[in-house]
């Protein structure tokens, strides 16, 4: 009975976490996929004027991936990168 | 995959820099023409005049550096899974801005690039030229600032992103097999007769190539960065090479102070400052420098490749029409090109500002 309520628990509170990141957790996403240098750094830091506390930077080649990273990583921001087929999803929070 | 701020990049450009900055200054040992180890504008325009697309006999000379580079940038891209064929993004509107950007490094007589060796070697006119580059990038800054994009370029078939180097390859056995309709600048007929051994620059094209794609040199990008962003990794790998260079000259004695009679360059303060300010402005629209155009189409990005047959049209343009300047100074027709420039470069830049840009 009490393993049962604990996973009952943990399952609610997963739950409650969940629907607290989608409703508060705002991810703006700028695309800046085949776009010339230096547009990909120039839309991420109009973007991060806004303040918000995560974005998702999507390029498709190393070179704008290392500026866009190393950008927001100068701004305090913290960087993971996803790739997916030939492009970089770049995860930036604060 | 967390990302971190890597220590290793700003001393990797650095020594990259460094190293770039010994191979300019031991071309010119090796043959080339005087603070000319390196100059994308001129190499290219003697490239152009080689291939008969224009005809003036003192710059006629298929220059290895440029297959170098282009082929430097291929093969490492194609190590390191760099290669993208991409392209689509306003090709034609590039090729004409590399027109402009050509007619003005012409006016100067040197592309960014021989404008730090011209430095490094004492043409105090090249201060001029630094002048008016550092201007020509605020305006092209202006226009970023306010949204200026060609928009995105798209991914390209393989085989369309490597035509390009394959045509230097094509151009590199012309040079070798020299058959009778690749034009010659005769012995002592001038800078198109001062070179260094084909293998000499094309090993050096090619061991730039590789550092210019591994650090992303660009010596636009360079004040471009530190303006628009504060960031200082391209401008040190830059002042890496003006250092080294400088100091290469004064070990060999190539170090000559002053402003007269500095080999390949004039006088006219007003116009390097001019040339050099389009030349800037132009490149902050495409995106990057001349030798950056080369080792992006050497990645495979064909806008870039575009770019590169537009500064050789202008290269032809600029001899047929009496637009390059000499040592005597800049011609009256330059100088009206010059304008033309001015107001074509922001006409372009500013029907591609009036977007709303997508954040």
């Amino acid at each position: 009975m009490k393993m049962m309520n604990s996973n009952i628990m943990t399952a609610y509170f997963e739950a409650v976490k969940y629907n607290c990141k989608r409703r508060f957790y705002s991810m703006k996403t700028i695309d800046a996929r085949g776009l010339s240098c230096p547009e990909p750094v120039i839309r991420t830091k109009n973007a991060l004027a806004s303040g918000e506390k995560a974005y998702t930077v999507m390029v498709d080649n190393v070179t704008a991936k290392e500026n866009v990273s190393r950008f927001a990583l100068h701004q305090g921001y913290k960087v993971s990168v996803k790739e997916e087929d030939e492009d970089f999803i770049l995860t930036l929070e604060k | 995959m967390k990302e971190t701020l890597s220590k290793k990049e700003t001393p990797v450009i650095i020594g990259a820099g460094v190293i770039i900055g010994i191979i300019a200054v031991a071309l010119v040992y090796f043959g080339n023409p005087a603070n000319m180890g390196f100059c994308i504008a001129c190499f290219l325009r003697d490239t152009t005049g080689a291939l008969g697309f224009h005809s003036a006999a003192a710059v006629q000379y298929i220059r290895p550096e440029i297959v170098g580079l282009v082929l430097g940038s291929c093969i490492l891209a194609l190590a390191t899974k760099e290669f993208k064929p991409r392209g689509g993004s306003a090709p034609v509107t590039r090729f004409v801005i590399g027109m402009f950007v050509m007619i003005g490094c012409l006016m100067f007589l040197g592309c960014p690039f021989r404008m730090i060796l011209r430095l490094a070697g004492g043409d105090f006119n090249a201060i001029f030229g630094l002048i008016g580059f550092i201007a020509g990038i605020l305006a092209g800054v202006f226009f970023l600032k306010k949204g200026y994009t060609l928009k995105r370029s798209y991914k390209m078939q393989p085989v369309e992103g490597g035509i390009f180097p394959v045509v230097e390859i094509g151009i590199l056995v012309l040079l070798i097999a020299a058959p009778a309709f690749i034009h010659f600048t005769e012995a002592d007929g001038g800078p198109g007769a001062k070179h260094a051994a084909i293998a000499i620059s094309l090993i050096a094209g090619l061991l730039v190539g590789v550092m210019a794609q591994r650090t992303r040199l660009c010596m636009v990008g360079g004040i471009r960065d530190v303006v628009l962003f504060g960031e200082w990794k391209l401008l040190l790998g830059f002042i890496a090479i003006l250092v080294s260079a400088l100091i290469g000259n004064m070990v060999l004695g190539y170090f000559n102070p002053g402003f007269a009679g500095q080999p390949i360059a004039h006088t006219d303060g007003l116009w390097n400052a001019l040339g050099m300010a389009l030349a800037g402005f132009g490149c902050v629209l495409l995106g990057g420098c001349p030798l950056r155009q080369l080792v992006l189409a050497g990645e495979g990005n064909t806008d870039s490749a575009i770019t590169v047959l537009g500064l050789m049209a202008g290269a032809a343009v600029a001899h047929n029409f009496g637009l390059a300047s000499s040592g005597e100074g800049p011609t009256a027709n330059g100088k009206i090109a010059v304008v033309i420039g001015f107001i074509v470069l922001i006409v372009i830049a500013a029907v591609n500002s009036m977007r709303k840009s997508e954040a």
